[in-house]
């Protein structure tokens, strides 16, 4: 196993700093696995105009496997238009300790929703 | 198919009160938990133990029904039942990969279900005699398992729960498909309705196991509520499962194995409600241990499928490194 790289938080200033750790450690996760059959995670988009949405996750040795195995767990019933697979350890996640630091902010700025502004009710097609 | 109530769990978990209060709070606000977040170390292990006990169901109950694809009376029949065991490898590797968000890897459990360290239903290790017991399994070992699932799907564990929901959505056809072949051997000749009473009977009381030990028995049942990784009791689903499925019975024509079987207007609160006779534990406590009929055949068919497949997995991984180190060629 190669040396795993040190960054520590104090270096990482940022409060992205858990976002890169995450990055190092999923790396280094990577290096630890080999022998085991990676693990790839799933997104699989139904037909209509939605988004690809993850679904689960598949093992395979390679991309060509990953995709016809999320094929055959994934997608034997419903009708889908398209799979995408992504190495797991390739997800860089936000570190659910970050959640309050990340995304509370967004919870007090209320004027960033339509109903913040008063307009009378008499107004149409507004 | 089919989280057995669990057994043999370890619910202790050794973190400090106040730790542990803050995440029943979450527990309690209905909160669900996701792979990374904190939690204590008995709920994680209770998980990966069930979670991982009702993957290596899913995978050991393709054989029983495997059994039958190449014998089935009809192209009609046959790709129902290699569809219906297909969906079960799916709601294996469904569950194995929800376990695997809690820090255990594919290959760990499949060692623990080789080893017999870890366990499987207990329904799957009894043998599939004759076509009725295709019938049979789809209506009650499928029905058996809907009424554990559905709960199941609301389980404090995000991943588990998502795993459960998909799962819940395939399981329909699984017992409707066994309840047309049940209605077609029991309208068929005396012969054919006599394989299917023969089905009912060897089937009736290892569905009924299905739900685990009596609640008086299951020690770690009350943790596994209070985490609502289990929402109802295994005498509970039990009594729900009796209710629904005596019906089925009575309009087959055939009749349930059980003569202290008797309705009575008092039960579930005044809805009324089935009590039925004793169950035979010991038979129970034997096939978990490993003395059912079929447990030894059961392991050694997946040693033999992992066996037979360790060329095809280091092929493959040989196969993936050599093509990354290869330099990309030239567009
Ligand atoms: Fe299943
Ligand atoms: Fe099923």
């Amino acid at each position: 196993m190669p040396p795993k790289k040190q960054l520590s938080r104090r270096q990482l200033n940022s409060p992205f700093a858990n976002l890169i750790e995450a990055m190092v450690e999923a790396k280094s996760k990577e290096d630890e696995m080999t022998g085991f059959t990676p693990l790839w995670e799933v997104f699989v988009q139904p037909k209509g105009a939605l988004a690809h949405k993850h679904c689960g996750s598949v093992h395979a040795a390679d991309a060509e496997q990953a995709l016809q195995a999320a094929r055959d767990v994934y997608a034997r019933r419903e009708e889908v238009r398209s799979i995408w697979v992504v190495p797991s350890a390739q997800i860089i996640a936000s570190e659910p300790e970050a959640a309050g630091m990340l995304f509370d902010p967004a919870s007090d700025k209320i004027y960033r929703h339509p109903s913040f502004y008063d307009i009378p009710d008499d107004i149409e097609n507004m | 198919m089919y989280a057995q109530g669990l057994i043999g769990a370890d619910t202790a978990s050794g973190e400090t009160a106040e730790f542990l209060a803050a995440f029943q709070a979450r527990i309690d606000a209905n909160e669900k938990i996701e792979p990374r977040e904190a939690m204590p170390e008995g709920y994680r292990r209770t998980l990966i133990r069930q979670i991982g006990q009702h993957a290596h169901s899913e995978i050991v109950g393709m054989l029983p029904e495997g059994n039958w694809i190449t014998r089935a009376p009809s192209l009609r029949r046959k790709a129902a039942l290699l569809a219906k065991v297909q969906d079960e490898g799916g709601h294996g590797l469904y569950l194995y990969a929800a376990a695997e968000t809690l820090g255990i890897s594919r290959e760990q459990m499949t060692q623990d279900l080789l080893s017999g360290k870890a366990k499987y239903s207990s329904i799957f290790n009894y043998p599939t005699l004759s076509w009725a017991d295709i019938g049979a399994i789809g209506w009650l070992v499928d029905g058996a398992a809907i009424m554990n699932q559905i709960p199941l799907c609301r389980c404090s564990y995000g991943p588990y729960a998502r795993a459960m929901i998909r799962i819940c959505k395939e399981e329909s056809f699984h017992q409707r498909q066994g309840y047309e072949i049940m209605l077609t051997l029991a309208a068929g000749s005396a012969e054919q309705k006599d394989m299917a009473q023969d089905a009912l009977n060897r089937w009736w009381w290892p569905s009924l196991m299905m739900f685990g030990p009596p609640d008086s028995d299951s020690q770690n049942s009350d943790q596994s509520m209070a985490w609502k990784i289990k929402r109802f009791s295994n005498d509970e689903l039990r009594q729900k499962f009796v209710d629904a499925t005596v019906p089925q019975a009575d309009r087959l024509g055939l009749s349930v194995p059980d003569d202290q079987l008797v309705w009575n207007e008092a039960k579930n609160g005044g809805a009324g409600g089935y009590d039925f006779g004793p169950i035979d534990w010991s038979e129970f406590w034997s096939v978990v241990k490993g003395d059912g009929p079929m447990n030894r055949q059961r392991i050694a068919a997946r040693q033999k499928a992992w066996d037979d497949g360790a060329w095809v997995r280091e092929a493959a991984l040989a196969h993936a490194a050599k093509k990354a180190a290869q330099p990309q060629a030239a567009e």
